[in-house]
């Protein structure tokens, strides 16, 4: 163990602090606004933001000239406090599109570009509609933080509930006849359930709809919009008879079998209730959709009962190495078929289903043969006890030859 | 009467010889089986051969089993390297792209370098490496 590591801990901890409230002084200092107006809630909001890292001050934001004692001139002509929500997006935009000074930060300068074509952006440049969603609304005003920090309203764990500020209000969302569910319903999805468990990869609502270009996917874009993540499932979907639809905007695409806010996992039962809703008078397609969903549940069900006897022979002390490399063969072949489904074609599916098969097979016939080594053992037992119990009855027959020897 | 009593007795010690040999066989025998030089390694440290150094051309890779798992070798112009061919996402089975010089996995589309790294698709971390050596011209994959 390194004994400076406390000593050297403690330097660091100390220059931080102290960096950190020498940065603060500094933009105390620098900021003349806060020597009137000492709100002390904001002060402390805005000390802890990001901006006030980035060395930025009042006056960056709001203009005016804090060191003029006349109020006329306090109030220079650039001062400003925005009281609607385009100023908002004009005042953020004033360095936010500036390439020269979001350059240091990696920051891009199209956000604003992207809001106007946002629904939030459609509705506030297009109709002036003062309700919707501006920078500060989703951001925070002084208090802004980098998306990375876990206290950001944009921080991956935090985006439901931010969006929700406005998406879950019923009354807002009359307005705009917009269901105010949603949120609900995507906190029960299985995206949900992996951000909950602490995977910030997890699609979040920004991730389908994105973040400043904000607005619900059209039909035809379903497809892409879920590919984006799901890649191998988007490539084999437009192979399918499906995809020509989907495209043309006649078919919702994935959203139309899965679901889309509260999606869940999927499961066999996905054939049964998803396909009838456009094929429940096409016998034809519900053959398709039976031989498939047979193949699948085949595959899966030997596979699982591959597993489970591979767990209990492993459990039971067997060396089942090569079992457990071709049950991950069988797992491989099956986990490609679940991808594959999505292009309905048969013809790609049985070979698949077919490897799947022999891999369980052979993962089959392994552990048989370390069954049958184990039982063999266990009846080798037999010949041994016996020979114990004859070694047993000779040394007794000889004791007593030798006591009948010896006249005992 | 005598003659008969004799036969008997010999027979008896011939049974109770034969039974301490085969008594003491069971005893000895792992005794030598321990002394005896080892001849493979427990499961923990295992080591095992992808094959002769002039089995693999530049580029190619192999799958061998190590531990129950599969594991890729790959011989890049820089020497040899061995990953996991379990995929991080899934657990799939992944092979060789020889065209992309990546390690492919045919479930998702998920790809990794020859570093291991995650280059594309949804896995979530990268392919654990595993230690390989020359010997004797044999490609030697060790697990630990």
């Amino acid at each position: 163990m390194n004994l400076f590591l406390p000593s050297l801990i403690y330097r660091r901890a100390s220059a931080a602090l102290l960096l950190l409230t020498a940065g603060s002084w500094l933009v105390a200092a620098e900021d003349f606004c806060l020597n009137c107006h000492d709100h002390q809630k904001q002060r402390e909001q805005f000390l802890g933001s990001a901006h006030a890292q980035a060395g930025v001050i009042c006056r960056d934001c709001h203009g005016g000239d804090a060191k003029a004692k006349d109020e006329t001139a306090h109030l220079a002509a650039d001062f400003q406090r925005p009281d609607n929500k385009k100023a908002i997006a004009a005042m953020c935009a004033r360095c936010h599109s500036d390439v020269r000074r979001m350059n240091p930060y990696g920051l891009s300068t199209d956000q604003l570009d992207h809001y106007k074509t946002s629904k939030h952006g459609e509705q506030l440049f297009g109709k002036n509609d003062q309700k919707v969603a501006v920078c500060t609304d989703c951001h925070g005003v002084h208090n802004i933080l980098k998306a990375r920090s876990p206290q950001s309203p944009t921080h991956p764990s935090n985006i439901p509930r931010t969006c929700g500020h406005c998406h879950s209000n019923a009354t807002l969302m009359a307005g705009y006849k917009l269901r105010s569910d949603v949120v609900e319903q995507y906190q029960t999805s299985h995206h949900a359930h992996l951000l909950q468990k602490g995977d910030l990869s997890a699609p979040t609502c920004v991730t389908c709809h994105g973040n400043h270009g904000a607005r619900p996917p059209g039909v035809a874009e379903v497809s892409q919009v879920c590919g984006k993540c799901h890649v191998r499932q988007a490539e084999l979907f437009g192979k399918s008879p499906h995809a020509e639809p989907a495209a043309l905007g006649l078919f919702g695409g994935c959203i139309s079998c899965h679901g889309n806010h509260g999606i869940q996992k999927a499961s066999l039962d996905l054939f049964a209730e998803a396909c009838v809703k456009c094929h429940a008078k096409d016998a034809k397609q519900l053959g398709v959709r039976d031989q498939i969903a047979g193949l699948l549940r085949q595959t899966t069900t030997d596979y699982e009962s591959a597993a489970a006897k591979v767990r209990e022979a492993t459990r039971r002390g067997l060396a089942t190495d090569d079992e457990q490399l071709q049950l991950q063969e069988a797992h491989t072949q099956l986990t490609q078929l679940e991808a594959l489904q999505h292009t309905l074609a048969i013809s790609l599916l049985q070979p698949v289903a077919v490897r799947a098969e022999t891999a369980v097979k052979e993962t089959l016939k392994g552990v048989a043969w370390l069954e049958n080594v184990e039982n063999w053992k266990r009846r080798a037992l037999i010949p041994i006890w016996a020979f114990l119990v004859v070694m047993a009855g000779l040394f007794a027959a000889k004791r007593r030859q030798i006591d009948k020897r010896e006249g005992k | 009467m005598n003659s008969k009593n004799i036969h008997r007795r010999t027979f008896l010690d011939w049974l109770l010889g034969g039974g301490l040999v085969v008594w003491a066989i069971g005893f000895v025998a792992p005794v030598v089986a321990y002394l005896w030089p080892a001849q493979r390694r427990g499961p923990g440290t295992q080591t095992v051969s992808a094959g002769k150094q002039q089995d693999f051309a530049e580029w190619q890779a192999k799958i061998v089993a190590l531990n129950g798992q599969p594991v890729i070798v790959v011989r890049t112009p820089q020497g040899f390297r061995a990953f996991s061919a379990v995929c991080t996402h899934l657990g799939c089975i992944v092979c060789w792209d020889a065209q992309r010089h990546l390690i492919a996995c045919p479930c998702h589309a998920g790809a990794f370098d020859i570093a291991g790294r995650v280059v594309a698709g949804p896995p979530p971390r990268p392919l654990p490496e595993f230690g390989v050596a020359v010997v004797n011209n044999e490609v030697m994959v060790k697990s630990a």
